[in-house]
C-alpha cells in the first residue's frame, strides 16, 4: 500500500465518512422541515442543544458521549417546547417566541462554556466541529488491505473512531423511520385536518418530527459544529424542492445532496487550498455549507422546470410565438387592406413595434415557408395565409364575444383580444362560441358563419 | 462551574453596577448599554414588521463582512481591525443576506423559511471559510477577530462608546422622525400604499436600521448572540402594553437595562463571555416580565382566568342551591351539587368554601342552604340565563330546546349593561307580557320533567 494512500484512510476516510452520514442524517428531517415550511427549527434546535451538551459534561465530569448526546436531545426538544408554549399561552409571533428561547439557551451554553476552567471543550469546536481531527489507525499489515477476509476478521471496525459509527448509526435510524412513517409524515404535513379524521394525530406527528431533527443536529454537532448542521439540514432540502414536485423522491433526493455537500465540501476544505498552492487547510464546515449554497445556485439557476433559465426559455419562446403570429396577422391584414405589394420591414415594425425581433421573426417565417419577400415588401405565401386565417379568425371572433356576450364597448375589445387570439389548448387554438360573421369593426371573420363553431 | 463564578463578589457588582469599577469599566457598561438602547428601539418595530427571524440572517450574514474588510485592510497595508471599516463590510454583507432572502423567495417557489435558514448558513459557513483563511495568511492582527464570534467588551475604548452613542442617538432620531411611518409600516401596509407612502423604501430602512444595530453590536456580543439585543427587548416590552409608544421606550430601556447589567456582571471576572452574560441578563428582564407584567403578562393572564372559573364556579353553585330545593328555600346536599357540576369532592369542598367566605351559602352536615344574598345572587343568574334564552328564541330564531348550554355559557358574563338592553329588547317587542318568565315557564318545565324521569 502506498504512503498516500495509508495517509488517505488513516487521516482522510474518517472525516469523509463522518461528514457524509452526518449530511444523509440532516438532510432527511431537514427535508421534512422545508416541505413543512418550519426551516428555522432546525436553525434554533442547533443553536439549544448546546447547553445541553456542556452541561451533560459538567455534570457527568467525563466526556461519555452518551450522556452528552442525551443531555443535548433534552436541551433540543426541551427549546421547542418552550418556544410552542410560549407561543400558546402569549400569543406572541412564532419567529420570536423562538428566537428568544435559542439565544437565550445559546447564551447559557456559551456561559457554562467558558466558566468551567478545566472543560477541554473547545468553543471552536461548537462552530466548526472537528471533522478534520477524527483520525483512525487500523491494527493492520499494509499489504492485506482490500482483502474482506481480514476486515471481517481482525477487529479493525472496533477501531474505526466513534464519531463515524454514532453518525452511521444515526442516519440508518433516522432513514429508517422517516421510511417507516413516511407516509403518516407525508399526511400530516400536507393536509392536518383528513389526518385527524383518518385518526392520526398531526402534533405527535410534528412532536417526533422534533425529536428526529435534535437526534440529527446533536450527532452531528458534535462531528461537525452548528454551522454545518444547518446547512446540511436546509441546502439539500431548498435544492431537492426546486428539482422535484413529488415527497417521497424529495426526500430521498435530499439525502443524496446531503452526501454529496458533505464530500464535496471536504474536498473543498481539506484538498482545494493545497491543490491551489495555499500552504493550509481551510475549515471543512465552512466549505461544506458553501458547498450547499453553490448547489442551491446551480439548481436555482439550471434545474430543468423550476429553474431560471428553463423558466426564461419558456417564457422566451411564448414571446416568440406571440410575435410569430403578430407578424403573420400584419401581413394578413395589410393584404386584405389591398395593399398587394406586402409591408416592408419598417411599416411591420410600426405596426407590432419591436425591432430586431421582427426580423428574427420573419426570417424565421420565411425558412418555414409562410413568408417570402417580393419587391415591395414581405407578403404571405399560400401556407402562410391559411395559418394566419385561423389567428385573424381568432382574434375577430374574440372581439365579437367581448362585445356581445361580455357587454364591453367595440373601442375597447382590440387589446384584449390581441392577447386572447395567442391561447391554445391541447395544440389547438382556442375560439370562443359566438356565431357570426362580421367582427364589431365591420370586418370579415375569415371562415366564420352564422353558427357557432364547435 | 467552579471556575470564573466560583470567586463571585456581590460588592463587586454593586460597585460595576453604580459606576465606581473605574475607568475602564464604566466605559464598556456605557457602550454596551447605549448599543441596547438603540438595538431595543429599532427592534420593536422589527418585531412588529414580523422580522425577528430575518435579523437573526443578517446577523449571521455580517461575518462574512466582516473578514472581508479585515483581508482588505491589510492587503492595504493597515491596521485591519478598526471600527468603521469592519462595520461597513459588515452592514454590506448583512443588507446583502436580507436582499438574497427576499430574491429567493420572489424568484423560485422556495418559501421564506427555508430561504432564510438556508441563506443564514451560507453566508455564516463562508465567513468561517474566509476566517480561516486569513488565520493562515499569518498576518500577526488576526486575533481580534475571533472576538466578533462569541463577542467581547473588555477590548472597548472610550472611541468605540462614543461610536455606540452615536448610533444610538441615530437610531433613536429615525425612529422618533419615522415613527408615524413605521407604525403605518407595521400595522397596516395596505393602507401606507394606498396613502401614498413609499412603502418599499420604508421597509428598506427599517431592514438598514436593523443591519447597522446589528453590525455595531458584533464587536461587544458576537455574531451568534447579536440577535437577541434586538429580539428580547422588543419580546419582553410587548408583555407591558398593547400601544407603540409605549413599547418602542420601554423595549429600549429593557435593552438598555440588561445590556448595562450584562457589561457589568461580566466585568467582574476575565472568564465571562461578555456576550453571553448580556443575553442572559436580557433573558432575565424578559422572564420577568413574561411572568409579571400586568397588562398580558402570563401570571396577569393565569389570574384573570382563574378569578373568572371561580366565579363561574359559584353561579353553578348558586344555581344548583336554588334549583335542587325545588324553588322551596330547603338545604341541598353537597355532594348533589358536585354531581351536578360534575366536579370532585374536593374541588366541591373548594368551590363551597368560597361560597362560604363570600357570604353566599352556609353549610350545615353536608347540606348547603343558600344565604339571602346567595339567594337574591342566584335570581340574578338565573334571570340572565332565562333573558338570554328568550334573546336567542325570538331573535336568533332558535328551537327554544336548543337554547339552554348557549344560555349556559353566557350568562356568567352578561354586564349590567346589556342585560338592561335585553330587558328593554324582549320589552319593546312585547309589552303585555313578561318575555322572560315565558321562557322560564319552558325551562322549569323541562328541567322539572328532567328530574322526575
Amino acid at each position: 500500500m502506498s504512503p498516500a494512500l495509508r495517509v488517505f484512510i488513516e487521516v482522510d476516510l474518517p472525516g469523509l465518512l463522518a461528514i457524509t452520514f452526518a449530511g444523509v442524517a440532516c438532510a432527511i428531517p431537514g427535508s421534512l422541515l422545508v416541505l413543512r415550511r418550519e426551516s428555522m427549527t432546525g436553525d434554533a434546535v442547533s443553536h439549544a442543544v448546546l447547553p445541553g451538551l456542556v452541561g451533560a459534561f459538567l455534570l457527568s465530569g467525563s466526556r461519555d458521549w452518551g450522556l452528552m448526546l442525551a443531555g443535548a436531545a433534552c436541551a433540543g426538544v426541551a427549546c421547542v417546547v418552550a418556544s410552542e408554549a410560549l407561543r400558546r399561552l402569549t400569543r406572541m409571533e412564532a419567529g420570536l417566541a423562538s428566537g428568544v428561547v435559542f439565544s437565550v439557551m445559546f447564551a447559557l451554553g456559551v456561559l457554562l462554556l467558558r466558566s468551567a476552567e478545566h472543560v477541554d471543550l473547545d468553543p471552536d469546536c461548537v462552530l466548526y466541529g472537528q471533522v478534520e481531527s477524527i483520525a483512525w489507525s487500523p491494527a493492520r499489515d499494509a499489504g492485506a488491505f482490500w482483502t474482506w477476509r481480514t476486515w471481517l476478521g481482525d477487529g479493525s471496525f472496533e477501531t474505526m473512531p466513534r464519531q463515524v459509527a454514532v453518525l452511521a448509526g444515526a442516519a440508518c435510524a433516522i432513514a429508517l423511520a422517516v421510511g417507516v412513517f413516511f407516509k403518516e409524515i407525508v399526511l400530516a404535513s400536507f393536509d392536518a385536518g383528513l389526518a385527524t379524521t383518518l385518526g392520526l394525530r398531526p402534533r405527535a406527528v410534528s412532536r417526533g418530527l422534533v425529536v428526529l431533527v435534535a437526534l440529527a443536529a446533536v450527532v452531528a454537532f458534535e462531528a461537525v459544529g452548528s454551522v454545518l448542521v444547518i446547512a446540511l439540514m436546509v441546502c439539500p432540502g431548498a435544492t431537492a424542492r426546486l428539482l422535484t414536485d413529488r415527497a417521497g423522491r424529495h426526500v430521498m433526493l435530499s439525502a443524496g445532496l446531503g452526501a454529496g455537500m458533505g464530500l464535496l465540501g471536504y474536498a473543498c476544505g481539506a484538498w482545494l487550498p493545497g491543490a491551489l498552492g495555499f500552504d493550509r487547510a481551510v475549515v471543512v464546515s465552512g466549505a461544506a455549507s458553501c458547498v450547499g449554497g453553490a448547489m442551491f445556485v446551480c439548481a436555482l439557476v439550471l434545474a430543468p422546470r423550476h429553474g431560471l433559465l428553463a423558466e426564461g426559455w419558456r417564457r422566451a419562446e411564448v414571446r416568440r410565438l406571440v410575435l410569430r403570429e403578430d407578424v403573420l396577422g400584419a401581413l394578413y391584414r395589410a393584404a386584405e387592406l389591398g395593399r398587394a405589394a406586402g409591408l416592408d420591414a419598417v411599416a411591420l415594425r410600426r405596426v407590432i413595434g419591436s425591432g430586431p425581433a421582427t426580423g428574427r421573426a420573419l426570417r424565421r417565417l420565411a425558412a418555414a415557408g409562410l413568408v417570402r419577400q417580393a419587391a415591395g415588401g414581405w407578403m404571405l405565401t399560400p401556407a402562410g395565409e391559411a395559418e394566419a386565417k385561423g389567428i385573424v379568425r381568432a382574434h375577430r371572433l374574440w372581439e365579437l364575444y367581448l362585445v356581445r356576450e361580455l357587454g364591453l364597448r367595440p373601442d375597447h375589445v382590440h387589446d384584449p383580444a390581441s392577447e386572447l387570439e395567442h391561447l391554445r389548448a391541447g395544440g389547438k387554438r382556442v375560439e370562443p362560441k359566438v356565431a357570426g360573421t362580421r367582427d364589431p369593426h365591420d370586418r370579415a371573420i375569415p371562415g366564420a358563419t352564422e353558427e357557432a363553431p364547435g | 462551574m467552579t471556575g470564573a463564578l466560583a470567586n463571585f463578589d456581590l460588592g463587586a457588582l454593586a460597585r460595576a453596577l453604580t459606576l465606581r469599577a473605574g475607568h475602564n469599566t464604566q466605559v464598556v457598561m456605557a457602550g454596551a448599554a447605549m448599543l441596547g438602547l438603540a438595538a431595543g428601539v429599532v427592534g420593536a418595530f422589527a418585531m412588529l414588521r414580523g422580522r425577528a427571524l430575518l435579523a437573526d440572517v443578517v446577523s449571521h450574514s455580517t461575518l462574512p463582512g466582516v473578514g472581508a474588510a479585515f483581508m482588505v485592510g491589510v492587503a492595504m497595508g493597515g491596521e485591519g481591525r478598526s471600527f468603521v471599516p469592519l462595520l461597513v463590510g459588515a452592514c454590506a454583507t448583512g443588507l446583502l443576506g436580507a436582499l438574497a432572502v427576499q430574491g429567493i423567495t420572489r424568484v423560485s417557489r422556495v418559501r421564506d423559511d427555508a430561504a432564510m435558514a438556508l441563506v443564514l448558513s451560507v453566508f455564516f459557513g463562508a465567513g468561517t471559510v474566509l476566517l480561516s483563511v486569513i488565520q493562515g495568511l499569518g498576518t500577526g492582527r488576526e486575533g481580534g477577530l475571533k472576538t466578533f464570534i462569541y463577542g467581547q467588551t473588555a477590548t472597548m475604548l472610550e472611541g468605540d462608546a462614543r461610536r455606540l452613542g452615536a448610533i444610538a442617538l441615530l437610531a433613536c432620531a429615525v425612529v422618533v422622525v419615522l415613527f408615524k411611518e413605521f407604525r403605518l409600516l407595521c400595522f397596516d401596509r395596505a393602507l401606507a400604499r394606498a396613502q401614498g407612502w413609499p412603502v418599499a423604501m420604508l421597509d428598506g430602512a427599517l431592514i438598514g436600521l436593523v443591519v447597522v444595530v446589528l453590525a455595531a453590536g458584533l464587536p461587544a456580543v458576537g455574531v451568534l448572540l447579536v440577535v437577541a439585543l434586538l429580539v428580547i427587548p422588543a419580546g419582553a416590552a410587548r408583555f407591558w402594553s398593547d400601544r407603540l409608544s409605549v413599547i418602542v421606550p420601554l423595549a429600549g430601556g429593557a435593552g438598555m437595562a440588561g445590556a448595562y447589567a450584562g457589561a457589568g456582571v461580566s466585568s467582574l471576572a476575565p472568564g465571562l463571555p461578555a456576550g453571553a452574560m448580556i443575553v442572559l441578563c436580557l433573558g432575565g428582564v424578559f422572564v420577568l416580565s413574561a411572568l409579571g407584567a400586568p397588562a398580558r403578562g402570563l401570571g396577569a393572564v393565569w389570574w384573570r382566568g382563574t378569578r373568572a372559573r371561580r366565579r363561574i364556579a359559584l353561579d353553578h353553585v348558586l344555581r344548583a342551591g336554588s334549583e335542587g330545593a325545588g324553588g322551596s328555600a330547603g338545604p341541598v346536599a353537597a355532594a348533589a351539587i358536585g354531581g351536578a357540576c360534575g366536579w370532585s369532592g374536593a374541588r366541591t369542598m373548594l368551590v363551597l368554601a368560597w361560597a362560604r367566605l363570600r357570604g353566599l351559602a352556609r353549610t350545615r352536615a353536608g347540606a348547603v342552604d343558600l344565604t339571602a344574598r346567595g339567594r337574591s345572587e342566584a335570581a340574578r343568574v338565573m334571570r340572565n340565563h332565562l333573558l338570554w334564552e328568550a334573546y336567542l328564541v325570538r331573535y336568533a330564531e332558535m328551537a327554544p330546546s336548543h337554547v339552554h348550554f348557549a344560555a349556559d355559557l353566557i350568562e356568567h358574563v352578561l354586564g349590567a349593561e346589556v342585560v338592561r338592553e335585553l330587558e328593554r329588547s324582549l320589552e319593546a317587542e312585547e309589552p303585555a307580557g313578561a318575555p322572560a318568565e315565558g321562557a322560564g315557564e319552558a325551562d322549569a318545565a323541562r328541567h322539572g320533567a328532567g328530574g322526575t324521569a
